[in-house]
């Protein structure tokens, strides 16, 4: 419980991403259905701040993952009375490189991954040049 | 995942910036796919603490101007002093810091004046105040952003885009907020 925060009128916000941590298996056991799965049918990813095959990553293009990560946020607002969150993160990056998609198989996502390798270094030839 | 193929992957980018920007006013994100309509603050990366173009103060003007030119105007500027990641800014480099940060949307303290001394607090007091006294200006460039998509901190040329002059002139050494009020930083490094 965060103390002070109405009556000194100080607001307060606490860190929040959208990496679940392996080894927090009281979230993870519920989030499992939540994550970008890849190609080999593991959740497993790395972020900055986790070994690899320690994090997993919400899949917020899944709508029902999305609420789910929402109220688990709304739970944290209400039995906290912290006031708001600064969300950390968001880049593609730290999900699975080659993840399961619903129109695409994992051959192409794989191609995919290349495919936007070289354009971002043809990207800076052309400007190096 | 889902999503439309010509998004793909940034759709989790963009859905996880809408599910999370419902959380109110204060929410600050720090990625951005097409979410420019968003209603809250977008920070700038981590900053170095140096004097250098390497990702130093300078740098805070160039990610200013970029984030508000591609529609981003509700720019957090990363912590004052920078993070100290190759250890903590001497007084100079946090004074100014924070004096590049008075015009722009929100001042963020990690770093704290009485870390230094009693002229860094007094400096510190002067400059917030400052940033205190000028929030309906930025205030008036938010709304103004809501309307017509305009920056909120401008390169200079934006007052007048056809002036060769301040086309050429090095966005570390001017900027301005509005039409009334034009910034210059006469040491960056």
């Amino acid at each position: 419980m965060v103390f002070g925060s109405e009556t000194e009128k100080v607001r307060i916000c606490t860190i929040a991403n959208k990496i679940i941590m392996t080894p927090c298996f009281f979230f993870f056991d519920t989030a499992s259905s939540f994550l970008v799965v890849d190609h080999n049918n593991s959740t497993d990813t790395q972020w900055w701040n986790s070994q690899t095959g320690q994090s997993s990553h919400v899949d917020f293009t899944n709508p029902d993952a999305a609420a789910w990560f929402s109220s688990r946020l709304e739970t944290i607002l209400r039995e906290t009375g912290i006031d708001s969150f600064k969300f950390d993160a968001g880049e593609t990056s730290w999900a699975p490189s080659v993840y399961t998609h619903n129109i695409y198989n994992t051959d192409y996502i794989e191609c995919n991954v290349i495919r936007q390798h070289y354009s971002a270094i043809l990207f800076f030839n052309r400007i190096l040049v | 995942m889902n999503g439309a193929p010509n998004l793909n992957p940034s759709s989790l980018t963009i859905d996880y910036l809408r599910t999370v920007g419902k959380f109110g006013p204060i929410v600050e994100v720090r990625s951005g796919h097409g979410t420019q309509d968003l209603p809250i603050f977008i920070r700038i990366i981590d900053k170095d603490s140096v004097w250098t173009w390497s990702n130093g103060i300078p740098t805070l003007i160039t990610t200013l101007l970029q984030a508000n030119i591609v529609g981003y105007g509700f720019v957090l500027p990363d912590m004052i002093g920078g993070n100290g990641y190759e250890g903590a800014p001497d007084k100079e480099l946090f004074i100014r810091w924070l004096q590049a940060n008075v015009f722009m949307p929100s001042l963020q303290f990690s770093y704290v004046p009485w870390d230094y001394d009693s002229e860094t607090i007094a400096i510190s007091q002067k400059f917030t105040k400052l940033h205190e006294q000028f929030t309906e200006v930025i205030l008036q460039r938010f709304r103004l952003a809501v309307q017509t998509g305009e920056p909120v901190n401008a390169p200079l040329w934006w007052i007048d885009p056809h002036d060769r002059v301040a086309q050429l002139c090095n966005d570390r050494k001017l900027i301005s907020i509005s039409h009334d009020i034009i910034i210059h930083y006469i040491r960056m490094c």
